[in-house]
Formats: structure tokens, C-alpha cells, sequence
């Protein structure tokens, strides 16, 4: 903000160490654009250069220069909390009369959260760095993004329900695991024991959920993804095969904190000839499986 | 125009061969041995609306007249049975009937044989059999002698049989295909003055296949073997022209002659 | 069901919709393909255009029509892919293509490029077909699911693996699910609704068949597989499913389109399968399909060998199948008949000497005509009848059959004479003889309905229907055996004499006769004699006064030619008995005597004695006639007695050959003729005796009968010209004729004289 009204006496840039090599995601902000930002994972070093520039030959006293890197949740009634912050001293006061590049280094972060961007909170990693003045301090911010990979070892376990209403809808349904990496494909069938009912069509749909805060205060939104994935009434008998390609979808993995978390829900929908919607919703576990 | 002489069928009575349904054909002159048959003469009627018909010895309506005269143009065709006709078939006897009837052309049946001669300036033709019916007058005996002894030789020859079925529709088909008016037909022996003479060919490639089929017996005999040679004549007129034309049925093929008339001018 | 109620109209503008959706997304889909880089734009509007797939409200057809459309348009996108691999990477692409929300067009897309990704190297093809087949399941809405799976079948036509059973396997799974679809349709809607729901199944039906045309059309098994696996899943789908228009067609199909070979050689799991259908099925038309396609494939194939395909008795199976199937089903005749018919025609056709087989059926035929009640419409066995009549290789064979003439007895009536009639007729229109015992027996029982067949109507039809008899009479004959001959004519007298006889005997008279002619030296010739006299007699007992005086002369006739002169004259005798005693119509009776002369002139063979009796007497007839000019005309014709002449039949000759003449007689019966002339009261019909007798006059004088003279003819000649001028003065126009028949006599005198100078003493 106040570059707007002062025209800074230096320009700051933050580059990390490996930017042509380090994996980058694409993200969507607020106003539809996109952004890039540079993809860690817990635990990892962040390291870079912090290059300070004069301009025009000035000469620019200061009190010192750090390097900090955040952690910060921002919930959307305004609460923020800085969840992680670690700092740096990058030089002591003195006068800059040049242009000088400064290295930092943040070994082996530990990034309790992943990057997220919800309805209801935003978890953001950054670094900024700080030319302490006496006035007024010229700062500059670098976003980056966290993933946290994980790979849970009882993936075999497989949902299978038995449900139905009486004397009117019998169906046996199973979803061939319930821990899915974000590029996995839910695999199952549905086997129609009894059908009375005059079925329309049958979906599944896909829900991330996410709830920020607690009771009685709680936030809560959900995402769904609607799949057709059975046209018409079957007969008795008759096995429908379910299959999800999740890949192509933009899917958060399941999440827990003491400030939110974000769940996922695998719904099984009949809707039938009048329009009622008969679900069964189910949950599974999304991860993001380091590769 | 093409008028039909035709008699002595005798169905059911003699025989079985049905007959020719030729068109074209404006008059029809039957001469009698019919009404026995109302298939027969329906048919014969739908030849022709034109039909006339005499009274044959075996016809039981004698209501029918014995003899008509018939006229194209200048033309006077009598026609008559010939039963009645003392003695039968005489080339004299009928000319007297002629003269009576005022006859050019006098028709007479009840022979089953085909004829056809000039005898003072008028035409003579017997049409015979068109069914071949058997015939109780005197068979010529030569032929008879010589149909006798085939007999005979059928006889040792196993089983003799004459392939072609259906004589009455072959002679009915080749009938159709034959156009009246061409006079280019192989098979016609254009004799201006014919000497009366009766036509009868006498071809004796009869043809006889052995069968071997264990089951032939009961069929297979020819019955033309013992019957008249079924014919009857068209009688294509042009003033005072008659090209005479006699259908014959030999052999399993229908033979057709050629014979013609000129009615002699007036002499005053 | 919601999508019934709309009407026609909003259906078809449904329709209109579609369309128009469908062509402006494929123009869409087309310039997409047409740039580069825009495959996933193309993809989204093929999934746009299939989106009309998902109408639930149109009519089978309507909804057909779309399908055509779309399918030209995927076939656009089917040929870019094909073009462009390996720019797009098939496989991914047969992912991508699943995220479609909606199945209907995901499942399109994914078959499209699911066919193409099938035709390049190394691709899983196994997989994929595997796959797609699998997820279509997931389209239950039996329209949607049919055209789908017709679309998937379709699709992959010419690209399915010719090498394993594979293929094979995946049309049968799509067959299997089509046909489950197919019959659900059935179940949906109203049921109100469920003829039409039938008449619009109907009209889907070959898309569940085109399944067992394409597996008929692999080449990927050999008969063994067939038999073991692909008939019976097949068979269990059609059993399991329940449904009588699935059952129907479907077991149409596999006998229409799989090798009539492999039928054969699967009979038993065919009929095995008819037995367990829904009892509303019409099992006896699959039956019957069966059968007769056998019978065609046999006749087709000219197979002789029957055990080179098969190693049991066609025929014997296929009866004892009808015989089970009889004990659990009711019949109607008809239905039977046609069941019967056909295994008929099967037998004829396998086994054509078999006639035991034709006798079983006829057998069973019998016992059930005689628990049914048979009517002439419908409820007969006239087809069954006809078949052998039709198929044996000669109509008459039919009498090999045992049980036909006790089948055809047991048909009403009507049903029996028209039967009867046509058999006739077939054999009539036969290069056939009835030349034993055994076939004429056989025969005329079998025509025993027409035979007896009294009505005395009298009318045409009846004429025609006696007429078949006669010329079935005329078939008789064996030339070998003039015997037997003679018996078979004797047996068939006794048929006869049931029925008209009237219509028959004189057929048995004729044929007898050219028996007699050609066989004249036979010892058994009087005895022909006597049965022809039989014959005639029994006419003259039932009144046929006429036939019986003609077939007298007919008699008298032959026996004179062949020197039998005792019976000839017995048989004149008869004739001058019946005229004599019976005839009674004076025109007849002058007919008859004109016959009487004209057969008497041409006899040959009597002793002078005998011929004078006879020829005195017929003279004498003819002179007692009632009419003068019948008297007239009987009295000249009867001089002709006298005056023998040549036939040249016989090889005479006028000149070189003996003739009995009496010159002198002949001149009293032309004397008596004049007197009864002159007798005439009416002067213009005695002016034409007149010259009638001038002209006999002229026959004799050319003859050289001397008692006819000159003086006289010239005497005769003035005569008539008195007459004429008397009558002349009356101005008689009657007389014109007459007149005119006399100038004609003379113009022929005249010209006579130029030829022979006799002539030239005649005056004028």
C-alpha cells in the first residue's frame, strides 16, 4: 500500500535457490486469474536469495534486514493466526548505498498444514523480508505452497453397505477401497436385490467438506461433483459398475486441525421417476500420495 | 380374318387331349361331337364369340341344324357333321352337298381324318379330330397295319415311354407362338392345287426311352399309338382367298401345313 | 410414465429440436477438428450433441432417426481420431472421455474412441472390449441401452479380433443384455399401452437380432464351439427371458442364420429348447421354420446321404417330438395341419421312398379327424392331403400311401370332392396309364366321393366334374396284356355302376372298342363284345334311348371291320330294336336312319343275304318315315345301299375293285323318292326333292349306273322346269332357293359336258 503513495528508494526480490528446477502449482485467486507459486513439502529447506537494490545511486539507512517465513490462517470472519514463524537476521543497521544479495535459509521446515484455499479459511506459507527504517519499514512477500504427501497403509480396506427401503429398493454397494490418493479411481458396483422402485437415474456425487471453527461458531461448505453413473431402472439382478477417475478433478485431501479440517464424502444418489432423491453418503479419505 | 374349323373332340367319351387356344380367331365353326362337354364348350365359346356349331352324330340336342352356310364377303362356307352325308366322306356325295348348299367351301367332320382338296373349283376340308378321338369308321390300313406293328414293337422294348407330358399344353403353346399371317413357316408345304390327297406324315422317329426306374409301369404307353392324329384347320380369309392352314399334332410336336383356295371368278 | 402423455405433435417438434441441436453442434465439433489444438472443444460439443440421446419421449423410430444422425457425426470424430493417432494419445484419451457427467454421452464417446484406440498396435484390446462392455451396463433405459449397445455392436463390426473366442464372447454378453433391455421395454408404461409397447418392440427387434447375425457371420469357431457353448448360452437367454416375441424371433433367427448343418446336428437342443418356451409362444411356427428349413437345405444341397450329416433318423425324431408335444397341447386341426405338412414334405423330400413315414403321419391325421370335428373352412386336412400329391415324384404314387384314401374319406364332403378333384386333375394332366389291377383299384376308391356322386342337376359343373371320370377311364390301358386290359375295364364297370352312369359307361365303351380294333385276333374279343352290350344295355335301362341306339351302331360298325359278321348283325339288330320300339322324335328317327345307311354302305364284311335283310329293312324304315321329304331323303339316301364304292382306307379303287351293285335298285329307290316328292303337298318342297334327286341322278350317271339314263335325267330336268314355270305364274318368292339349287345343277351339267361327253345328250 504505501508504495503507492512513496516511491520506494529500493526494490526487494526474493528468489528461491532452485526456481528453475522446483515443481510449480497453478492456482485460482479470487478474480478468476491464476497464479504460480513454488511447490514444498514438510520439512523441507527453504532456502534463497534476498537481493536489495538502490535505486539511482541513493543511499538508504537502515536498522537491519531480516527474513521471516509464515505459516497463517485466515478465516474469512477475519480471525487470522500465524500458525508458524521463523526469522532471520540478514544484516545488521547500516547504510546501503548498493545493491547487496543476501542468502537465507530456513532448514527443514516443519509445515504443519497444507496449502489450502477454502470458502471459509485460507492457509498461506510465505516469506518476507523486512528493511527495518526508522519510518516506515519497506517489506516484500513471497507466497509458496505445501503439500504434504502421505501414503496410508490401510488402503485395502474396502466400504460395502447393505441398504434399502422396505419392501421397495434392496441394493448391495461397494466401493473397492475407502483411502483414495487424488489421482486414484473409485472402483465399485451396485447390485440391485430388489427394485420397486421406478429409478430415473443413479449418481454419485463426491463432497469435500470443509469446518472451520468450532460449535457454536462452526463455518461450514462443501463442494460436490455430481457423476451420472446408471440411466434408466434396472431389474433385479442387475450389477451397475461404478468408476471415478478422480485425477482430472481439483480434489483436497482429508484434513484435520485444531482450527479446521476438510472431509470427503463419497454419496451414493437414486433419484427416481417423481424426482425423489434417495443417498447414501459415505466417507472416504483423500490423500495425496508422494510419488 | 382367321376363322377356326374344328370337330369331332368327343370329350369324355373317346378321349382326353384338350385343345389349342389360339387368338386372334374371329369365328369359330364347330362341327358338332361336343355337347357332352360344358368345359369343352366354354371353351371353344371363348375362343370366339362367333361360334357355330352343327349337330354332330353323338350330340344329343336335335335342336341343332345338320348344316349351315356361313358367308365372308363373296365367300360361301357350308359346314356339316358328315354323318349325314350318304356315303360318308364321298368326294361326289359332298359335292352334291355343296351345290345344295350353295357352298365355295364345304367343312365336314365325323372321319377324325384331316383332308383338304379342290373338286370343281370348291374347296373341300375336313379339319378330323381335334382331339384325336378313336374313330369306329375304317382306319387306312396301311397306317393301321403300321401302328399295329409299333404296338408290337413297344411291346418287346421295355417299358416304352414317351418322355413329353402335358401333350395338350405343348399343342396349346406352340399354337400361340405361331404367327398365322407369316408365310415364311418352315413347316409349310405351300401346295397351290392340292391333289387332295389325305395328310397324314408318316415320320417313324418315334422316340423310346428305356427307364430304368423300377416304378414306370404305370405309365409311360403313348396313347396316340392307338388313336387318330389329333388336328383341326384355320382358315385365314382374304376375299376371296382361303389360305388353309392344318394344324397336325405328330409325335409330340404340333406340324402345321399350308394349303390355299382361290375361289374361281364367275364365269358370266 | 410421464413421457406417454405428450402428444404426436409435441413429439415430433421434440424431434425437430434435436435435430437441429444435434447439426449445429456437429458443425461445431467439425470446425474444432478443422483447427488445431482444439480436440477438447471438439469433444464438448459431441458430448453436447449426445446429450439428445438422453430424450426419453420420443417414439422408437424418432429415436432411431437421432441415432442415425449422431452416428454419422461420431463417425466425424471416430475418423479424426483414426487420422491423428498418435497425436492424441489414444489411451489417455479413453479417460479423458470419462469424465463426462452424463452416461449416455459419456458411454458414446467412450466407445468411439474406445474402437479407435482398439485399432492400433499393441493396444489392450481385450481390455478395452472388456471395459466397454461392462460399463454399458450402467444404461438401463431399454431404448438408450438398445441403441447403445447396437451403437457399441456397430462400432466394433470389423474390428473385433478374428483370431479367439473373445470376440465372440462379447457379442454374446451384448446380445444377452440387448435382449434383457428389448423385454423390459415391454414392462414399461402403462398397460394400457402394451400393444403398442408390442408393435414398437417389433420394430426394435432387429437390433437384438443383428447380435446372432454377426456371430453367424464369424469365423472364429468351428461347430464344436458352437455346440457347446454359443447355442446354449443363446438357448438359456432365450428360455430365461420369457418373453414370446423374444422367444419367436429370436429362435427365427438362429434358424435363419446359422448353417443348416449345424441345425441338423443340433436338433436336440433345438427341440429341446421349443419345449421349454412360454407356453404363448407359437412354438409350432418355429417348428414348422425348422422343418421346413431343413427340408429346403436338404433339397438345396441335394444331399442323398443323409448320414453323412447326421447319424440318427431325421424324420423319426422329429415325429416322436411332434407325438410328445400332441400330449401336452391342445390343438386346432389346422395348426396340426400345418405341423403335419411339414414334416410331410420333410419326409417327402429326406426319404422320398419312404412312404411308411407319409402313412404314420396320415395315421396320426386319421385318429384325430375321427376326435375332432372337422369343418370345410378351416378345421380339415386338405393341405396335408395335397402335399404328397404335390411332392411325390408322380401324383399317382399316391397310392403307394396306405392311409391317404381313409384320410381323404374322413374329410367333410365338400372338402373331399374338391380334394378329390384336384388329385384328378394332377393325375390327369400325367403321361399315365392305369395299366394293373391294384392302381385302378386304388384310384377309383379314391375318387369314390366324384364316382358316386348323384346329383342329378344335371348342371355344368356336375358335367365337368363326371367328364374327369371319363377321362380318367381313357387312361386305361396295357398294351402287354390285352387281358388285363379287358379286366381293368371290367373293374372299373364295377366302380362305376355306383354313380351316373350315364357320364362314364361310353368312355368304357370307347376304350373297350379301340381294345377290340387292335386287338381283333384276341380270344377274348366276343367276350368284349358281350361286356360292351352290358354296357349299352344298363344306358337302355336307365332310359338313354339315343346314346344306347349309337353305341349299338358304333358296335355293329367295328365288329363288321373285323369280319365278326354274327355280332355285327346282332348289333344292327339292337339298332333297328331301340329305333324300332323307342325312338319316337321324328327328327331323330330320321337321323338315326341316315346313320343307319351311312354305317350299313361301308360294311364290308356280310353275306349278301344277311346284307339284303338289313338294308331292305332300313329302306323300308326310312320309307314309313312320318315327313315326306324325311321319307324322301331316307329313301334316296337308303339307293346308296346298292350302289357300293370306293374307301379308299381300305386300298379300293373305283374301276379295279368289286363293289356290291344293283343299279336297278338303286333306280326304285330313286323312283320311290320321286313318287313321295310329287306326294308333297307343299309344290316348292317338292320342287326341291325334285332337283335333290336330279343331283342323285347325276351321282349314278357319273357312276355309270346304266338304269340311270339319259331319257330319264332329261325327263326328271323337265319335270322340274314345268314345276317351276307353274309355280313361276304364281310368283311363289319360296321359290328362289329351289330355282336357284336347279340353275345350279344344270351350270354343273354343262360343265360336266366339257369333261365327259355322256353329258352332252342331256338337254340344255
Amino acid at each position: 500500500m504505501a508504495s503507492l503513495f512513496f516511491t520506494s528508494p529500493i526494490d526487494l526480490d526474493i528468489k528461491f535457490d532452485d526456481e528453475e528446477s522446483r515443481k510449480n502449482i497453478e492456482i485460482k485467486s479470487k478474480n478468476g486469474k491464476k497464479d504460480n507459486y513454488f511447490l514444498y513439502k514438510d520439512g523441507e529447506t527453504v532456502n534463497g536469495t534476498v537481493r536489495v537494490q538502490v535505486k539511482d545511486g541513493k543511499s538508504v539507512e537502515h536498522t537491519g534486514i531480516k527474513i521471516q517465513l509464515f505459516g497463517t490462517t485466515e478465516i474469512s470472519n477475519g480471525q487470522k493466526d500465524d500458525f508458524l514463524t521463523l526469522s532471520h537476521d540478514l544484516a545488521p543497521p547500516s547504510v546501503l548505498n548498493h545493491s547487496v544479495t543476501y542468502n537465507f535459509s530456513f532448514k527443514d521446515v516443519e509445515k504443519r498444514y497444507e496449502s489450502y484455499k477454502g470458502k471459509n479459511i485460507i492457509v498461506n506459507y510465505y516469506v518476507k523480508v523486512t528493511v527495518l527504517r526508522k519510518n516506515s519499514d519497506i517489506t516484500k512477500i513471497k507466497k509458496f505452497w505445501v503439500h504434504l504427501y502421505s501414503n496410508p497403509t490401510d488402503l485395502k480396506k474396502s466400504i460395502k453397505l447393505d441398504i434399502g427401503i422396505e419392501n421397495c429398493l434392496h441394493i448391495e454397494f461397494e466401493y473397492s477401497k475407502s483411502t483414495y490418493g487424488l489421482k486414484d479411481v473409485i472402483v465399485g458396483r451396485i447390485y440391485f436385490l430388489l427394485t420397486r422402485l421406478k429409478i430415473k437415474h443413479m449418481e454419485i456425487s463426491l463432497i469435500t467438506r470443509e469446518t472451520v471453527g468450532i460449535q457454536p461458531n462452526q463455518l461450514n461448505d462443501s463442494n460436490t461433483i455430481r457423476y451420472e453413473i446408471m440411466d434408466g431402472s434396472p431389474v433385479k439382478g442387475e450389477t451397475i459398475p461404478i468408476r471415478l477417475f478422480l485425477g482430472g478433478y481439483d480434489l483436497t485431501p482429508t484434513s484435520k486441525t485444531n482450527q479446521f479440517n476438510v472431509k470427503n464424502y463419497i454419496s451414493l444418489v437414486i433419484i427416481d421417476e417423481d424426482g425423489r432423491r434417495y443417498f447414501k453418503q459415505s466417507e472416504i479419505i483423500l490423500f495425496r500420495p508422494s510419488t | 380374318m382367321l376363322v377356326l374349323a374344328i370337330g369331332d373332340l368327343h370329350i369324355p367319351h373317346r378321349s382326353l387331349k384338350k385343345l389349342l387356344t389360339p387368338g386372334k380367331i374371329s369365328q369359330v365353326l364347330c362341327l358338332g361331337n361336343v355337347t357332352s362337354s360344358p368345359s369343352t364348350l366354354e371353351f371353344l365359346q371363348n375362343i370366339s364369340p362367333d361360334f357355330q356349331l352343327v349337330k354332330g352324330e353323338f350330340d344329343e340336342n336335335t335342336g341343332l341344324p345338320l348344316s349351315l352356310v356361313i358367308t365372308h364377303g363373296s365367300l360361301r362356307i357350308g359346314f356339316t357333321n358328315g354323318y349325314t352325308v350318304v356315303p360318308r366322306n364321298d368326294p361326289l356325295s359332298l359335292l352334291t352337298l355343296a351345290r345344295q348348299l350353295n357352298a365355295d367351301v364345304l367343312i365336314w367332320g365325323s372321319s377324325h381324318k384331316v383332308e383338304a382338296y379342290t373338286l370343281e373349283g370348291k374347296f373341300f376340308i375336313n379339319p378330323g379330330s381335334a382331339t384325336g378321338a378313336f374313330s369306329t369308321e375304317w382306319p387306312d390300313l396301311d397306317e393301321f397295319e403300321e401302328s399295329r406293328e409299333e404296338v408290337k414293337q413297344a411291346e418287346t422294348l421295355q417299358n416304352g415311354n414317351k418322355e413329353d407330358s402335358g401333350n395338350d399344353e405343348a399343342l396349346a403353346a406352340k399354337t400361340e407362338e405361331l404367327d398365322i399371317n407369316d408365310n415364311g413357316n418352315e413347316n409349310s408345304t405351300d401346295k397351290d392345287g392340292y391333289d387332295g390327297e389325305h395328310i397324314h406324315p408318316k415320320e417313324q422317329d418315334r422316340p423310346v426311352h428305356s427307364v430304368s426306374d423300377d416304378e414306370e409301369e404305370e405309365d409311360g404307353d403313348d396313347d396316340d399309338l392307338y388313336s387318330t392324329i389329333p388336328s383341326f384347320t384355320l382358315l385365314d380369309i382374304q376375299g376371296t382367298t382361303i389360305t388353309l392352314y392344318i394344324y397336325t399334332y405328330i409325335n409330340g410336336e404340333v406340324k402345321v401345313d399350308k394349303v390355299s383356295y382361290r375361289k374361281p371368278l364367275d364365269e358370266d | 410414465m410421464t413421457e406417454t402423455t405428450i402428444s404426436p405433435e409435441e413429439q415430433n417438434q421434440l424431434l425437430q429440436d434435436s435435430i437441429k441441436v444435434i447439426q449445429r453442434e456437429t458443425n461445431a465439433m467439425r470446425k474444432c477438428l478443422e483447427s488445431k489444438g482444439r480436440l477438447m472443444d471438439a469433444l464438448k460439443h459431441a458430448s453436447n450433441f449426445l446429450t439428445e440421446l438422453r430424450a426419453s419421449q420420443l417414439t422408437p423410430k424418432q429415436y432411431y432417426e437421432l441415432y442415425i444422425i449422431v452416428y454419422d457425426s461420431l463417425n466425424l470424430l471416430a475418423q479424426f481420431l483414426k487420422d491423428n493417432h498418435p497425436h492424441h494419445h489414444l489411451s489417455d484419451l479413453y479417460e479423458l472421455v470419462q469424465y463426462a457427467g452424463n452416461i449416455v454421452p459419456r458411454l458414446y464417446l467412450m466407445i468411439t474412441v474406445g474402437t479407435v484406440y482398439m485399432t492400433i498396435p499393441d493396444a489392450p484390446v481385450k481390455e478395452i472390449m472388456k471395459d466397454m462392455i461392462e460399463m454399458c451396463r450402467g444404461v438401463q433405459y431399454p431404448i438408450r441401452g438398445l441403441f447403445l449397445r447396437y451403437y457399441l455392436s456397430q462400432r466394433t463390426k470389423t474390428i473385433l479380433p478374428q483370431e479367439n473366442l473373445d470376440s465372440i464372447q462379447f457379442i454374446i454378453t451384448n446380445f444377452i443384455e440387448m435382449n434383457k433391455l428389448w423385454v423390459r421395454l415391454q414392462h414399461q408404461g402403462p398397460s394400457r399401452e402394451k400393444d403398442k409397447r408390442l408393435k414398437e418392440r417389433e420394430e426394435l427387434k432387429i437390433l437384438v437380432g443383428s447380435n446372432l447375425v454377426r456371430i453367424s457371420q464369424l469365423e472364429n469357431y468351428d461347430f464344436e464351439y458352437y455346440k457347446t457353448d454359443i447355442l446354449p448360452t443363446i438357448i438359456e437367454q432365450i428360455i430365461q427371458c420369457k418373453d414370446v416375441l423374444a422367444q419367436e424371433y429370436l429362435l427365427d433367427v438362429i434358424i435363419q442364420v446359422f448353417p443348416d448343418e449345424f441345425h441338423l446336428k443340433t436338433l436336440d437342443e433345438l427341440l429341446q429348447c421349443i419345449k421349454k418356451l412360454n407356453p404363448a409362444v407359437d412354438y409350432k411356427k418355429i417348428f414348422i421354420n425348422l422343418i421346413d428349413r431343413l427340408t429346403n437345405f436338404i433339397k438345396r444341397e441335394e444331399i442323398t446321404e443323409l448320414s453323412d450329416i447326421a447319424d440318427f433318423n431325421l424324420f423319426d425324431k422329429l415325429w416322436d417330438y411332434i407325438k410328445e408335444f400332441e400330449l401336452i397341447n391342445e390343438f386346432q386341426v389346422y395348426e396340426l395341419n400345418l405341423l403335419l405338412e411339414s414334416i410331410t414334405k420333410l419326409s417327402l423330400i429326406f426319404y422320398p421312398k419312404k412312404y411308411e413315414n407319409i402313412d404314420l403321419v396320415l395315421r396320426f391325421a386319421i385318429e384325430k379327424a375321427k376326435e375332432l370335428e372337422l369343418d370345410e373352412q378351416k378345421e380339415n386336412f386338405s393341405s396335408l392331403l395335397l402335399m404328397p400329391v404335390d411332392n411325390l415324384s408322380k401324383p399317382s404314387k399316391i397310392l403307394k400311401l396306405q392311409n391317404f384314401s381313409e384320410l381323404l374319406n374322413l374329410q367333410p364332403a365338400k372338402v373331399n370332392k374338391q380334394l378329390s378333384l384336384i388329385i384328378l386333375d394332377r393325375l390327369l394332366s400325367q403321361n399315365f396309364r392305369i395299366s394293373n389291377l391294384q392302381t385302378l383299384n386304388g384310384l377309383f376308391s379314391l375318387f369314390k366321393i366324384i364316382i358316386n356322386d348323384k346329383n342329378n342337376d344335371n348342371n355344368a359343373n356336375y358335367a365337368n366334374e363326371q367328364e374327369k371320370i371319363g377321362k380318367l377311364i381313357h387312361l386305361i390301358s396295357n398294351k402287354k396284356d390285352v387281358t388285363i386290359h379287358s379286366k381293368l375295364l371290367t373293374q372299373a364297370k364295377n366302380f362305376l355302376n355306383g354313380g351316373n352312369i350315364k357320364f362314364t359307361y361310353p368312355s368304357i365303351f370307347f376304350n373297350t372298342l379301340k381294345l377290340i380294333r387292335f386287338n381283333p385276333e384276341s380270344q377274348i374279343v366276343n367276350s368284349l363284345f358281350k361286356f360292351m352290350s352290358r354296357l349299352i344295355n344298363e344306358l337302355f335301362r336307365i332310359g338313354l334311348i339315343e346314346l344306347s341306339f349309337k353305341l349299338h351302331l358304333a358296335g355293329a360298325q367295328l365288329s363288321d371291320q373285323i369280319k365278326l359278321e354274327e355280332i355285327s348283325y346282332e348289333f344292327f339288330a339292337q339298332c333297328f330294336t331301340v329305333y324300332e320300339e323307342s325312338i319316337s322324335d321324328s327328327r331323330l328317327q330320321y337321323q338315326s336312319i341316315v346313320s343307319i345307311i351311312g354305317v350299313l354302305q361301308q360294311t364290308r364284311n356280310f353275306t349278301r343275304e344277311n346284307y339284303d335283310t338289313l338294308i331292305t329293312k332300313t329302306a323300308l324304315y326310312g320309307s314309313k318315315l312320318l315327313k315326306k321329304p324325311d321319307q324322301c331323303r331316307s329313301v334316296y339316301f337308303a339307293s346308296h345301299l346298292w350302289w357300293g364304292v370306293e374307301i379308299p382306307a381300305l386300298g379300293e379303287e373305283e374301276g379295279i375293285s368289286e363293289f356290291y351293285r344293283d343299279g336297278k335298285r338303286v333306280l326304285e329307290c330313286l323312283q320311290r323318292a320321286l313318287r313321295v316328292a310329287d306326294a308333297c303337298m307343299d309344290s316348292v318342297v317338292s320342287i326341291e326333292l325334285f332337283i335333290e334327286i336330279l343331283n342323285r341322278c347325276l351321282y349314278y350317271f357319273i357312276h355309270g349306273n346304266e338304269n340311270i339314263t339319259v331319257k330319264y335325267i332329261n325327263g326328271l330336268i323337265e319335270l322340274i322346269q314345268t314345276n317351276v314355270d307353274s309355280l313361276a305364274e304364281e310368283n311363289n318368292t319360296n321359290l328362289e332357293l329351289p330355282k336357284k339349287h336347279f340353275l345350279r345343277t344344270l351350270d354343273y351339267i354343262n360343265t360336266q359336258k366339257e369333261i365327259d361327253e355322256r353329258f352332252q345328250l342331256i338337254s340344255r
